[in-house]
């Protein structure tokens, strides 16, 4: 992960690279499904890169309660501090 | 039609470099070559990641990426044809499907753990995947169907596709054969049998059907695709056709894995004449299965001066492009429409002196201008499979 981006603008790249979405569309209030088109499939290909990219783990049951852009950078914030 | 090979990203700029003589084969610039045995190839000449869009590069295995773009080109250069979505059917054929995704995966398994597998892995690597990208891409709900049968893959979706308008179950059928598979374990599987050339040193020179000092096929990558109509639909549409797939031939040895049969090649080639209505005499031209091994190059020659006679105008474009492997049969029926359109027979690369045994017309030197009106096409795949395509001039 780069020091120089924030979680949110990492979290932006990894969706426009799954769903094709420009990254400057990837705003905290989007919701994945509903906005962007992430199906269930690519919410796991989400989970890959998440995984790779902060060394955070997403279970498969948090993994649906993730709603919107803020929940995934939340979800990541809260491991990244705790670990 | 359209294609992507070692020669060129489209149809145009293979058939080109086809008839100029030009060779796909090159040597493997990539670390895990340095420990193979063979170490030469015919790559894709533009990566179809550079061509597909983003999420597609992710979701796709390279061969159902090759498969669409093919697929594209075809569709397009067939006019986009008004079909309803029910009476249009895919058959897309390959030898392994997406192997390149299963070993990847697998060492992904191995280093990462399940957890970091792809989500696509199981519809990246199934066979039929590249079938289905293509009814996707199109909206074909006629049905999509997969054959695999080796090297006979590609021919074997044709026959399948003109099965298909015959039965009355389809109007177009988007038909062809797709395979990337270059990787350490499928070429050095192949060297293992001994199937492969080893001219490391001179990888232009090293696919040479025909020629007295062959020494194996090379391995290669790609894609080709044809739009098949039922000629009423074609007429009614105000197309005129660029050639007629006139008759298949379809037969099984039932005699050795690897070993092919000339008994088998010949009852192939009998059933495309019978089935288009054709005599031995009307083949004017054959794009010969040839790979370049010294047994299989024999048997075929074998097989078609007993089936055919030796007045056919013979090439071998193997020995420009390799071994295109589940794609070969449907790249080489699209040769074969060309050359039956424009009236040009592409040459034999590196034929320098046929194999004594050979008694053909062999097109040697450069491509040989002459009109035939009727040309077969034939493929042969491990497990017994041959496949033999007749085309008529409309």
């Amino acid at each position: 992960m780069s020091q120089n981006k924030t979680v949110l603008e990492s979290v932006a790249d990894i969706v426009e690279e799954i769903s094709g979405v420009p990254a400057g569309q990837v705003t905290p209030e989007k919701r994945l499904v509903e906005d962007l088109e992430i199906d269930s499939l690519a919410l796991i290909e989400i989970a890959v890169s998440v995984a790779e990219t902060f060394q955070v783990d997403l279970p498969d049951e948090e993994l649906k309660e993730l709603q919107t852009v803020q929940d995934v950078v939340d979800r990541i914030e809260t491991a990244t501090i705790n670990a | 039609m359209g294609v992507t090979t070692p020669l060129g990203g489209d149809l145009p700029s293979t058939w080109s470099a086809l008839l100029a003589g030009e060779s796909g084969i090159s040597k493997l610039e990539t670390p895990w070559a340095d420990r193979l045995p063979v170490r030469i190839a015919g790559v894709l000449r533009k990566d179809p990641a550079d061509v597909v869009d983003r999420v597609q590069r992710r979701r796709l295995d390279r061969s159902q990426q090759a498969a669409l773009i093919a697929a594209r080109e075809a569709w397009a250069d067939a006019g986009a044809p008004d079909v309803d979505p029910v009476r249009l059917a895919v058959v897309v054929g390959t030898g392994v499907g997406g192997a390149l995704t299963t070993l990847e995966q697998n060492d992904r398994l191995e280093e990462a753990g399940p957890r970091l597998l792809s989500p696509f892995t199981i519809p990246r690597l199934m066979p039929n995947g590249a079938a289905a990208v293509v009814s996707l891409e199109l909206g074909a709900r006629a049905g999509t169907h997969a054959p695999t049968s080796a090297c006979a893959s590609g021919a074997e979706a044709l026959a399948v596709g003109a099965l298909l308008i015959r039965a009355g179950r389809a109007d177009v059928v988007v038909a062809g054969g797709t395979d990337a598979c270059l990787h350490p374990l499928s070429i050095g599987g192949f060297a293992r049998m001994g199937a492969l050339s080893t001219r490391n040193d001179t990888p232009e020179l090293a696919s040479r059907p025909f020629d007295r000092d062959r020494d194996g096929f090379v391995m290669a990558e790609g894609s080709g695709v044809v739009v098949l109509e039922r000629a009423e639909f074609a007429a009614a549409r105000g197309v005129r056709p660029r050639a007629l797939l006139a008759g298949a031939g379809v037969t099984s040895d039932a005699y050795d894995m690897t070993t092919p049969d000339v008994e088998g090649q010949i009852r192939a080639v009998a059933e495309a004449l019978r089935d288009a209505d054709l005599t031995p005499e009307d083949i004017t031209h054959v794009n010969a299965h040839a790979t370049g091994t010294p047994t299989g190059d024999l048997t075929e020659a074998d097989a078609l001066r007993r089936a055919v006679g030796t007045h056919p105008v013979v090439t071998a474009t193997k020995s420009a492009l390799g071994h295109l492997l589940g794609a070969a049969g449907a790249v080489e029926a699209v040769f074969t429409v060309l050359s039956l359109e424009h009236g040009v027979i592409p040459a034999i690369r590196n034929l320098v002196e046929a194999a004594p045994e050979i008694d053909l017309d062999l097109v040697t030197g450069r491509p040989r201008h002459t009109a035939p009106t009727a040309a077969l096409s034939t493929s042969f795949g491990f497990g017994g499979h041959n496949v033999v395509l007749s085309f008529t001039k409309p």
